[in-house]
């Protein structure tokens, strides 16, 4: 056995033993199938009972047993209730009022010297998920009727996102309702299914192919409660969004992209055959932007990336809307500036939470205040601040 | 750079791979040194933070490069004085330390080493540059120098001059003793000291007192099982680790709740720092009594005088505050009391006696659960001060404090016959003739659920590594 001490030079630099391999320091060939097999099998079983788990603790309820669909669209049946709950979320009771709209108060009574709201656009304008005292509609409707010292109540004829390029034709429906404005609330997902209806999507058959397990893997309890956890750093949600890079994903590019480009068209056109039917009836149509979660939190100077214009959607939608004499808002820098910017979506399913809502609240109220027929309660502000 | 962590290991195995490119003594050890000197430095929020644990490398590194010509005694002093010094213990003046900011993260390792080193391993550090590079290699060594194990240079010497097999079953090994650390530090002992600091949190005088009595006991029992899942698993961690290195670290937990009084736990209980105490201090110190006083009749008790001193300073060496002061009293003092209670029932019983009562099953599971409780009792002054200590005793009253720890005997002493009972049950448990919970199979299952819930865990907590506890000594 060589002894050689460090600095010797008549030695080579080499460790003393190279021992050959042994018998016993390598697996039966056997093995090489099984341990890998045994892992594979592990982790299976593993994630089997993680879903199992995931569902019992995780609940979730989307499906609005009062819903039902007309050529029109998805509508919700009158005085009708239903249980509905997010992943992330608290069990919520939905309650629909005599018209099928998630208000509190009676579509049909309307006192004299009564304000009235008409809500419109999809879930997110709905409040869905969310119980209906913290929806943004019953948070501004309490406000209002504070500062206005009469009541100002919203009639919520929000539905779905497929629903939405339909939604002139509920205008007649929602002018009926003799309406002091009409608010529209809309966010990237509305906008990118504004052409899908939900007749379409019904039909569309079942093909099976790669991208429908990984869709289906995407719809696992187990995964969106990962997500929900990933997601609580802002920080990741927007790593896996660039990184996902498709055309959806697009709507944060300055020039927007030819697609955007055509979908935000689409929304001007909507906007203008709203606009012809409320025009001559003079009620002020105003449409609230609302922003994906990722692009909140791409607005937080922290989380800034070069080449995001957080804006570019919000102002192309901004100058159709002039264009259509509709009164736009962005609220994104209010999300952006919100003090605890986690609370205030759901981070896996993406719909805005309680907190969230009291946000857009609060925008839909300073907004509408500014009307003309919201003047005297300007006045009761002015006078109790 | 926190250990462990996926951050660590990456780093790690990065490392090993490079280690193993080349079977030159050169470049392993290059390699070796990079990792060590990256390690260290990433500590350090400034360069100057290092200097003065370089300094205390140094002067290491005269003792053993001068310890030939003489002077071991002067190099001996100035160590330790040193690492006194620098660790800022309090009966050091403060006008004497040094007013900034410095590392000390392992120091107290790295001391043990250089102590080792300038006693009796000089001999056996080669010569010359290679030399320092060895020296700076097994002190700095990055796998241990958080907390320990403390290894022997001449083990240290192995990885430099044999090639360790690094086969199959070697990685195989290595990888599910990383998983388990990580499953004990990451899971087992968070999820403890969530469960302890929950019920500090909730304990208060206006509950009932069955409530307070069992948050009490739950308080003060899930320490000593917290800490030992987390230094055990912080040492299973590093132990994986280096062995990617083909470097063996020894050992330092060997099941040490089995232990049946507190003399034989510590020989189980971070049994790297027992050695090394029982090597340096115990063994001279007792050959220094029997030299001093040479009658037989008092021999036995030397050894008394022997087991408190040492322990004293195992328990003194763990801080810096009265309440360890305090902790090193009571390790020196239990067993100095065990090692006398073992000479009196042998000189009343006769050794075969004794040694008969010891193998009684009743009185065995009763010293170990009196062990458990003992140890966990000293760890009062481990992990609280002297202002908790006085409002849990408040809070719970004299006949709950005293109840407590009744308790806590019972339950200690079934729940760890119950555990004994089922770990030799365990062989037993057999697939034509091939014990199935040991089997690789088995363990690949095992290791396979450790990893899964690890990744999910540190998704849902999204928190940083835990704290390891023996990092601050």
């Amino acid at each position: 056995m060589n002894t050689q001490r460090f600095g010797s030079k008549s030695s080579l630099p080499m460790a003393e033993v190279v021992p050959s391999p042994r018998s016993e320091d390598w697996l039966p060939k056997r093995d090489y199938i099984l341990l890998p097999l045994i892992v594979l099998a592990t982790i299976v079983l593993l994630l089997g009972c993680g879903e199992i788990l995931a569902r019992v603790f995780w609940a979730e309820h989307l499906d609005n047993a009062c819903a039902y669909q007309t050529p029109l669209g998805k509508r919700f049946r009158a005085n009708c209730s239903s249980p509905e709950k997010a992943v992330e979320g608290p069990w919520t009771t939905s309650v629909d009022n005599e018209c099928g709209y998630r208000t509190t108060e009676s579509c049909v009574v309307r006192g004299p010297d009564q304000l009235r709201v008409v809500v419109l656009g999809s879930s997110a304008a709905r409040g869905a998920l969310v119980a209906y005292e913290h929806t943004f509609a019953a948070r501004a409707s309490a406000a209002l009727t504070g500062a206005c010292r009469r009541i100002v109540d919203f009639q919520n004829l929000g539905t779905e996102a497929a629903d939405l390029d339909r939604n002139d034709l509920r205008i007649s429906e929602a002018l009926a309702l003799k309406p002091t404005a009409i608010v529209i609330v809309i966010g990237p997902y509305d906008i990118e299914h504004l052409k899908e209806t939900t007749q379409g999507a019904a039909t569309a058959g079942f093909q099976f192919n790669l991208h429908d397990l990984d869709a289906q893997l995407r719809k696992s309890r187990l995964f969106l409660v990962g997500q929900h956890y990933l997601y609580r750093d802002p920080a990741v949600q927007i790593a896996a969004f660039l990184r996902n890079g498709d055309e959806s994903s697009r709507y944060l590019q300055n020039p927007l992209p030819e697609t955007w480009r055509k979908q935000v068209d689409d929304v001007g056109a909507l906007l203008g055959r709203i606009t012809a039917q409320t025009a001559p009836a003079n009620v002020p149509v105003l449409l609230f932007y609302l922003p994906t979660r990722t692009q909140a939190a791409l607005a937080i100077s922290k989380y800034a990336r070069p080449g995001i214009d957080t804006a570019a959607l919000g102002e192309a939608l901004r100058a159709t809307a002039t264009q259509n004499g509709v009164a736009f808002v962005d609220t994104t820098p209010d999300f952006a500036g919100a003090r605890d910017f986690g609370s205030l979506f759901y981070q896996a399913d993406g719909h805005p939470t309680a907190e969230g809502h009291a946000v857009i609240a609060e925008r839909v109220e300073s907004t509408l205040l500014k009307l003309p027929a919201f003047g005297q309660c300007r006045a009761f502000v002015g006078a109790r601040q | 750079m926190t250990v462990p962590s996926f951050f660590f290991l990456a780093f790690a195995l990065g490392c090993a791979l490079a280690f193993n490119l080349s079977v030159a003594r050169w470049w392993r050890q290059g390699v070796l040194l990079f990792a060590n000197v990256y390690f260290l430095q990433s500590f350090a929020e400034d360069w100057r933070q290092l200097l003065p644990f370089a300094g205390f490398l140094a002067l290491g590194y005269a003792g053993v490069v001068l310890r030939p010509r003489g002077g071991s005694w002067f190099f001996l002093l100035a160590v330790l004085a040193v690492f006194v010094w620098l660790k800022r213990y309090l009966f050091v003046p403060p006008e004497l330390l040094l007013p900034q900011g410095y590392l000390t993260v392992g120091l107290s390792y790295v001391f043990f080493r250089v102590m080792h080193l300038v006693i009796d391993g000089w001999e056996t550090v080669p010569k010359g540059i290679a030399g320092l590079i060895s020296y700076v290699d097994y002190t700095l060594n990055f796998t241990s120098l958080v907390s320990g194990p403390i290894q022997r240079f001449e083990d240290y010497r192995r990885f430099e001059t044999k090639n360790l097999p690094l086969g199959e079953f070697v990685i195989g090994r290595a990888v599910e003793r990383i998983l388990i650390g990580f499953f004990k530090v990451y899971i087992l002992s968070a999820i403890l000291a969530s469960i302890q600091g929950a019920e500090i949190d909730t304990l208060s005088a206006s509950q009932p007192w069955t409530t307070r009595l069992v948050e009490g006991t739950v308080i003060a029992g899930i320490y000593p099982v917290y800490l030992y899942l987390n230094f055990s698993g912080y040492t299973d961690f590093v132990i994986g680790t280096a062995r990617f290195f083909r470097i063996e670290l020894p050992e330092n937990f060997d099941r040490p709740f089995s232990a049946g009084n507190i003399i034989s736990f510590w020989s189980k209980w971070h049994m790297s720092l027992t050695q090394w105490i029982k090597t340096y201090v115990f063994s001279p110190l007792l050959l220094t009594l029997f030299r001093r006083f040479p009658a037989p009749s008092i021999a036995p008790f030397l050894g008394v005088i022997a087991f408190f001193v040492t322990f004293f300073l195992v328990g003194f060496w763990h801080g810096q505050t009265s309440e360890f002061l305090f902790f090193g009293i009571l390790q020196g003092g239990g067993l100095a009391a065990n090692n006398l209670c073992q000479i009196t029932l042998a000189r009343k019983m006769g050794r075969s006696g004794y040694a008969k009562l010891t193998k009684n099953a009743i009185y065995a599971a009763l010293m170990r659960g009196l062990t458990f409780t003992w140890f966990t009792f000293t760890l009062l002054w481990f992990w609280s001060n002297w202002a908790q200590l006085h409002g849990f005793a408040s809070v719970l009253g004299a006949e709950t404090s005293l109840a407590l720890w009744l308790v806590l005997l019972v339950a200690a002493t079934a729940i760890l016959e119950a555990l004994e009972r089922l770990r030799l049950l365990t062989p037993a448990i057999s697939i034509a003739g091939e014990p199935v919970l040991t089997s690789r199979y088995t363990r690949t299952v095992l290791s396979t659920v450790m990893a899964v819930t690890i990744l999910v865990a540190a998704v849902i907590l999204s928190a940083p590594a835990p704290h390891i506890v023996y990092k601050t000594f």
